[in-house]
């Protein structure tokens, strides 16, 4: 610490006083003020340009002894070409360097490219100029070309003939000035030196850090050898050469700026009226601090942004709104793991960074550039590889470019075609796939410059037979086109619950898809035939059915012998209680006071019997009793740790009831809705180490299962559970090469953390408590016919383990219910 | 305070500083310590005309734990009726503050001059002299020792200094005004440097690795996620005038002359130690360290010039690494690191394979900042740390030769044929054809083509057009020296992408960790020559059909057809230290049969290694041509 207070210290002495030895550091006056069209050439420094002919040479001669002559050339192009500013001239000269005895020494045809740049002056009024100029109006001279020749082993006299050999449409004369060694000799040096002005000084230093009076002696020694002088041709004006005054703005100060029409852009995540940011914020959550900087504009009055944060699971959702009132504000906010999508109203870009720790890429996880190729009339080709006797799994993105309404004549792609070629390059099959024009809200140009909206990808999936050597793509329009593939044997390997967080292991996620590489890729970025693209995750979609509680859950029964529990688990706070679930969804009761329970059952249902669950730590021997609506129905002991226990049927409505029971014993009801806090009794079946099978009969073009592992609780290491499906008619050839809009992973391996920070409780099965569910999904797509099949579950070590599987399916569904005509009387089931 | 156009400021929680506000009219700087024990006064009367005066002084004033710091901030000779002379006027307002905290206990810092030297010595420069000879270091004491003043303490910091009780024989207004306790410390150079050096405590770290420079720069950049600007994050510092000229007189030029007369093989002299300690603690003003690197294995040692990372701030103008002891007459440079995709790769490619003196790479996306200021190959953006450093280093060779190569990138233009070159190469001498090119033109090219780098000059040909050097500042600064030469080499994307950090592919190392394959850093030699060999000859020629597969598409299917085929062959992925480039290693019977280059500039080029005897020169090539296999042969 000493020494970084030391340093400060001392800075600041030493910056001040070479801030004081340095005086002369100043702007010319004539770049503080703003100058008018009819002084530019008075601030211009002229110059003679020669104007070369097609046919007659232009000849020069070189007196001087040097390493090298220098040329630099201007083409003077149209007025109505003047406006093309991003355009390339090309033009090419002749020249021959003739010796002394008239011997052609060197003799070549250069070729230039030169553009026609516009500059701001940023100290005055940020007028756009050119840099060059001829009083001749009709004629623009673009930026400067230029060229050495090399003469160090050539003897002067010399002489160099030029000539203009071909240019451009639009181009109406070359203009050159020639420059020959101009060294001051060893003993005249200290008086040119002296005699030269400040600015002549600073011309001959150009490039220096240095003000040219306080380089050192040699260097300036080397300045006054290393001079240039300007040479006029021979002959005579007008007969043998034409000449013009070019006039030339000086850019050696900072002031000076190339310009740019779009302006840098500050790093970080963009958004606008359309495109969305995303963070990503890791499991465990983190305070974040992100800062919002308005591209180019002070924000309009009422102009808002929108924060919407994704929890884990569907009832995790947060939306915030901020009024903007500042061009670069920052605020910090802390969130669970999950994502943030960011709104805006106008251009924003947003730089998140964790206000705790040391990851600076800890929100940007859900990010990532990505090259795409583009098709258009040329092949673009991908070469395939296979497995021996398996169909390849083959995937292709397709996203095309918002057309530009403003340009007549653009034509965007419907389709892109495809082909299957075999070794010989014959085609096997061919066919096309139609383009999305749905336009991202996420995904954009990694350019600033490029505003234009891209597609969503439209993704199709083949299983490719082993003759297909090679997949092309062409289309009548360019189209963005990412292939993947996979080993076909490869098992769809996810860590859980990491595989939820893009933030944690990003290095050591092992991805479904991997990206496929274009013939001739090195040759096709070269050419401009890709261009990267920002993809970002996207946020859940909460689906309004699902929210509404619009679905029914089909529990999957293992074949064979299994043995099954119930088990207590948490429910998602905000999800509605089904009235198909009523019976499943359990409330806290309170103890030793009278409480009012709601009590609710599927419509037309009269009444239920509600079942009420304890929970304790101990299996001492304890007393309870309950009394509802004024009459003591039930007066008990109970000796376990965990129980249950069934009430007489009551009327659907509002009832009374008071539990006295001792303090430490949670109990849970059921029928009555979902309180504060509210648990699900679910039905879990014991994993066995030669594991379970399923039997699914798939009647949708794409079904979800929702599955859960319920880890011992015992279990401290990662558990590894795999998971086939498999056609139930043993039929190996049951999916077609495609193309389908969805892929089935027919092999899974899930690898999970247990979570023995909830620990939940085991009906019926002696205090036993497993850690919360790692949920995981099995889809099966419309690339899989409809039929049976069957979904083994085989843990891949020996662990203890209960697992649920269901299907959610989404929609209201017509109840039925049958009812026994007979009078239930309160019983304990202790 | 504010009329007389001072600002008082209050530093380190600790001192009052006395600070004229802009603009300045050089009527000095002051620190006052209110919690000093004695009372020692510091003085620099001339700091402007003894270079290195304030440095010592306000080390003096730290380490005397002084009660006050005088400082003159105007040429002696600003004015010419002298009122800027301190020494001379007492209307100053320098002498009034001596006046006011001035307690008969004075210490004033001077060091020679040309002038002092031939007073006291009676030397003159000689013509051919650059550096002024100096005696030694003279305490002059006016009537007693000034009480604060402890001469045994004072040897600490300076070895020797001779004694004199008598007045220097210069004008002293300070000391004609005081009546005893008050010593003028006139310090040679040297002196300065070991006062400066010692009073400071921090040292130059050496790291010493295994890893070859081109191997630590590869990872250092891949790591550097925030050690370079990146694009608009504004955080490129424009650098001031003075500050260039503080790191010009304070840390590059002294740095040059060490690395200029040390070897790489003999451990630095004491004095180029000490020197280096206080190259290291101006630096560390700027927030830069000067920091040491030595391969192991051969030896090699480099000097690095690198912003600290907890520097605040942090300024991003860029590294310098300096070959110690024998190297060639090149410098090599990069000046837009991220912006033109693996120049940086090709430049530290270049700076080993040449064996160049210096490499210089800028610190700053060329886009970080809004205003474009931190393009340092822009001819607007001359005062850069990038640009000042090249003149520095060539204005110190002086006539002495050197050739700059500014690694740069080319990709896609419409309308225009391509070029088949991997690199074009501009040259500042308008030098078209290779057999014309003089000598270090030559030895780059040779190097080039040894690599298998194909290339062409850029001479006015259609492929070659628009890539001449224009407006280059680097370049026009060449205008300044003497026998030095300038080439901008323009890296295609094919030779650009042979040149890609391997282990920057997250592709690559999913495939490889998804099959389980393991992959390793390891130094290549070292992975050859320690692991049993077996001919290449006794590989299925499928399966390296199947290797060479893979290269080209870099598909996992083709791997994982690699795996399936062959099960009884292993595989490994090195990914070697010292080029960062990854490799297939393939094994036959736990015997390495084959090697092959993840990502190789062309995919038929081959070696051959003997599989008894491997010939480290043979695999030295291989490495440098990014090859695409390497064979194990009988006696090869």
């Amino acid at each position: 610490m000493r020494i970084v207070g030391r340093s400060v210290f001392a800075l600041l002495i030493l910056l001040t006083i070479y801030g004081v030895y340095q005086t002369s550091w100043q702007f010319p006056a004539w770049l503080t003020g703003s100058f008018v069209s009819d002084t530019l050439i008075e601030k211009a420094r002229p110059t003679t340009v020669y104007l070369l002919d097609k046919k007659q040479w232009t000849e020069f001669i070189i007196t001087t002894q040097g390493e090298r002559l220098k040329l630099l050339s201007h083409a003077g192009i149209t007025k109505s070409a003047k406006n093309e500013h991003n355009k390339v001239w090309t033009y090419a000269l002749e020249y021959q360097l003739i010796d002394d005895s008239g011997e052609i020494i060197e003799h070549r045809t250069y070729h230039h490219r030169a553009k026609l740049v516009l500059y701001q002056d940023d100290l005055t009024d940020h007028t756009l100029r050119h840099r060059y100029f001829y009083l001749e109006d009709d004629i623009t001279p673009i930026n400067a070309a230029t060229f050495t020749i090399n003469t160090s082993k050539s003897i002067a006299p010399l002489r160099l003939r030029l000539r203009l050999v071909e240019a451009m449409e639009d181009i109406i004369d070359v203009g050159v000035r020639v420059y020959q060694p101009d060294p001051i000799p060893q003993d005249r040096m200290g008086v040119t030196w002296t005699r030269l002005s400040h600015p002549q000084r600073e011309r001959l230093a150009r490039g220096m850090i240095y003000e040219p009076e306080q380089l050192r002696e040699h260097e300036i020694q080397g300045l006054l050898l290393n001079r240039f002088a300007p040479l006029g041709p021979q002959g005579v004006r007008d007969i043998d050469y034409q000449d013009r005054t070019l006039y030339i703005l000086t850019l050696e100060d900072e002031s000076w700026q190339e310009f740019q029409a779009d302006s840098i852009r500050p790093n970080g995540i963009y958004t606008d009226d359309w495109i969305r940011g995303i963070i990503t914020t890791p499991e465990q959550g983190a305070r974040a601090k992100i800062q919002f900087i308005a591209l180019d504009r002070i924000p309009a009055r009422n102009e808002k942004i929108i924060l919407r944060w994704y929890g884990r699971n569907l009832y995790q959702h947060q939306e915030e709104i901020l009024s903007v009132d500042h061009p670069e504000f920052t605020l910090e906010r802390h969130y669970q793991g999950g994502m943030v999508e960011i709104i805006t109203e106008h251009p924003f870009v947003i730089q998140a960074e964790n206000a705790q720790q040391d990851d600076p890429d800890a929100f940007y996880a859900g990010r990532f550039h990505l090259r795409s190729f583009t098709s258009e009339q040329t092949n673009l080709e991908y070469h395939i590889d296979h497995l021996n006797n398996y169909a390849t799994p083959f995937r292709v993105d397709l996203r095309i470019l918002e057309p530009d309404h403003s340009l007549q004549g653009t034509h965007t792609a419907q389709y892109v075609h495809y082909e299957f070629a075999d070794q010989t390059g014959k085609t096997l099959r061919k066919g096309q796939l139609a383009v999305n024009t749905d336009w991202s809200h996420y995904d954009h140009h990694s350019h600033d410059q490029d505003h234009n909206r891209i597609s969503e990808a439209a993704r199709y999936y083949f299983a490719l037979p082993k003759n297909v050597h090679s997949v092309r793509f062409f289309s009548d329009a360019p189209v963005y086109v990412n292939t993947y593939t996979r080993p076909a044997d490869l098992p769809r390997k996810l860590y859980l619950p990491e595989h939820r967080y893009p933030n944690t292991q990003r290095d050591s996620v092992h991805p479904a898809w991997f990206l496929l590489r274009p013939t001739h890729v090195n040759k096709r970025i070269a050419a401009d035939q890709s261009t990267v693209l920002v993809i970002q995750s996207r946020p859940p979609k909460r689906n309004p059915a699902l929210l509404a509680g619009q679905y029914r859950l089909h529990n999957l029964y293992p074949q064979g012998d299994w043995l099954s529990r119930y088990i207590i688990q948490p429910r998602e706070t905000g999800a509605v209680v089904r009235d198909t679930g009523r019976a499943s969804v359990f409330r806290t009761l309170s103890t030793n006071q009278s409480q009012q329970l709601n009590i609710k059952s599927a419509p037309g249902v009269p009444s239920v019997a509600p079942r009420l669950i304890y929970i304790r730590d101990n299996a001492n021997s304890a007393n309870f009793s309950i009394k509802l609506d004024s009459t003591v129905i039930l007066n008990a002991e109970i000796v376990n740790k965990v129980g249950e226990l069934t009430l007489p049927r009551l009327k659907t409505g509002v009832h009374s009831l008071t539990l006295e029971s001792p303090e430490d014993i949670q109990w849970l009801i059921n029928y009555s809705g979902s309180g504060e806090k509210s648990f699900l009794k679910r039905m879990v079946y014991r994993l066995p180490s030669q594991g379970l099978t399923f039997e699914y009969h798939k009647q949708l073009d794409e079904v979800v299962l929702s599955a859960q592992l319920f880890l011992s609780a015992s279990q401290d290491e990662r558990a590894r559970l795999a998971v086939f499906i498999e056609d139930a008619t043993r039929s190996k050839t049951f999916r077609s090469p495609g193309p389908y809009h969805h892929w089935t992973f027919l092999h899974y391996i899930h690898d999970v953390k247990p979570d023995q920070a909830n620990l939940l409780t085991v009906l019926h099965a002696r205090g036993e408590q497993v850690g919360d569910g790692q949920r995981f999904f099995i889809p099966l797509g419309s690339d899989l016919p409809n039929g049976k099949y069957l979904i083994h579950f085989h843990p891949l070590a020996d662990f203890e383990s209960y697992l649920s599987l269901y299907q959610l399916e989404l929609g209201t569904f017509d109840l039925r219910y049958f009812f026994a005509d007979k009078v239930s009387h309160p019983h304990a089931e202790i | 305070m504010s009329e007389l156009n001072y600002q008082l400021l209050r530093v380190n929680q600790r001192y009052l500083f006395l600070r004229e506000k802009r603009p300045s009219r050089g009527w000095g700087m002051y620190v006052f310590d209110p919690q000093s024990p004695g009372n020692l006064l510091i003085e620099a009367p001339a700091p402007l005309e003894e270079r290195g005066t304030l440095e010592a002084a306000t080390r003096l004033f730290e380490n005397k734990h002084a009660r006050g710091l005088a400082i003159a901030n105007a040429r002696r000779s600003a004015n010419a009726d002298g009122s800027a002379d301190v020494l001379r006027n007492p209307q100053s307002f320098y002498h009034q503050f001596h006046r006011i905290l001035s307690r008969r206990d004075v210490l004033q810092v001077r060091a020679y001059t040309a002038e002092k030297v031939r007073i006291l010595a009676g030397l003159r420069r000689d013509q051919t002299q650059i550096v002024l000879p100096e005696p030694e270091s003279h305490l002059w004491v006016h009537e007693s020792l000034p009480p604060s003043v402890d001469l045994n303490a004072l040897k600490t910091l300076i070895d020797t200094f001779e004694l004199d009780w008598n007045d220097a024989p210069f004008v002293n207004l300070q000391r004609d005004v005081t009546q005893e306790g008050f010593a003028e410390l006139i310090l040679n150079r040297a002196d300065l440097r070991r006062l400066v050096a010692r009073s400071l405590t921090q040292t130059v770290p050496v790291t010493n690795s295994q890893q070859r420079i081109d191997g630590h720069l590869l990872q250092w950049l891949l790591h550097s996620k925030g050690n370079i600007a990146e694009r608009g994050s504004n955080l490129y510092q424009i650098p001031e005038i003075w500050e260039l000229m503080f790191l010009d007189e304070e840390v590059l030029t002294p740095l040059w002359h060490i690395i200029e007369r040390e070897q790489a093989h003999k451990p630095l002299s004491e004095e180029s130690m000490a020197e280096l300690q206080h190259v290291n603690a101006a630096a560390s003003i700027l927030g830069y360290q000067v920091l040491q690197y030595r391969h192991i294995g051969s030896g090699n040692k480099y000097i690095i010039l690198a912003e600290r990372e907890d520097a605040a701030p942090r300024r991003y103008w860029g590294t310098l690494i300096f070959r110690l002891g024998e190297a060639r007459d090149y410098m090599v440079q990069v000046p837009r690191p991220f912006y033109e995709t693996s120049s940086f790769e090709l430049g530290v490619s270049l700076f080993e394979r040449m064996n160049a003196k210096v490499l210089l790479i800028a610190g700053a996306h060329p886009l970080s900042n809004a205003d474009g200021a931190a393009d340092v190959a822009n001819i607007s953006q001359t005062a850069s740390m990038f640009t000042l450093s090249q003149q520095v280093i060539l204005r110190e060779l002086q006539e002495a030769p050197l050739m700059v190569l500014q690694s740069r990138a080319y990709g896609y233009r419409e309308h225009n044929t391509g070029s088949h070159a991997d690199i074009l190469i501009a040259l500042r001498n308008g030098e078209k054809e290779p057999r014309d090119a003089d000598e270090l033109t030559q030895y780059l090219l040779s190097t080039l083509h040894e690599d298998q780098l194909t290339y062409k000059l850029v001479n006015g040909s259609k492929e070659t057009a628009g890539y001449e050097i224009t407006g280059n500042p680097q370049a026009i600064s060449l205008n300044a020296t003497r026998n030095k030469t300038f080439a901008l080499l323009w890296g295609s994307p094919q030779a650009r992408a042979s040149f890609r950090q391997q282990s920057e592919k997250r592709q690559e190392s999913a495939h490889f960790r998804v099959l389980g394959i393991e992959s390793s850093e390891a130094d290549l030699k070292q992975v050859i020559n320690r692991q049993k060999r077996i001919k290449s000859s006794s590989l299925p020629s499928a399966l390296i059909d199947k290797v060479q597969e893979y290269q080209r598409d870099q598909n996992i299917v083709t791997l994982r057809a690699l795996q399936k085929r062959w099960p009884r062959v292993r595989y490994h992925r090195f990914i070697d230290l010292d080029s960062q480039q990854s490799y297939l290693a393939v094994y036959k019977s736990s015997r390495l049969a084959l090697l092959a280059n993840l990502n190789p500039r062309a995919p038929d080029t081959a070696f051959s290694l003997s599989e008894s005897t491997p010939d480290p020169k043979q695999l030295r090539r291989f490495v440098d041509a990014r090859a695409a296999l390497l064979y194990f042969e009988e006696g090869a």
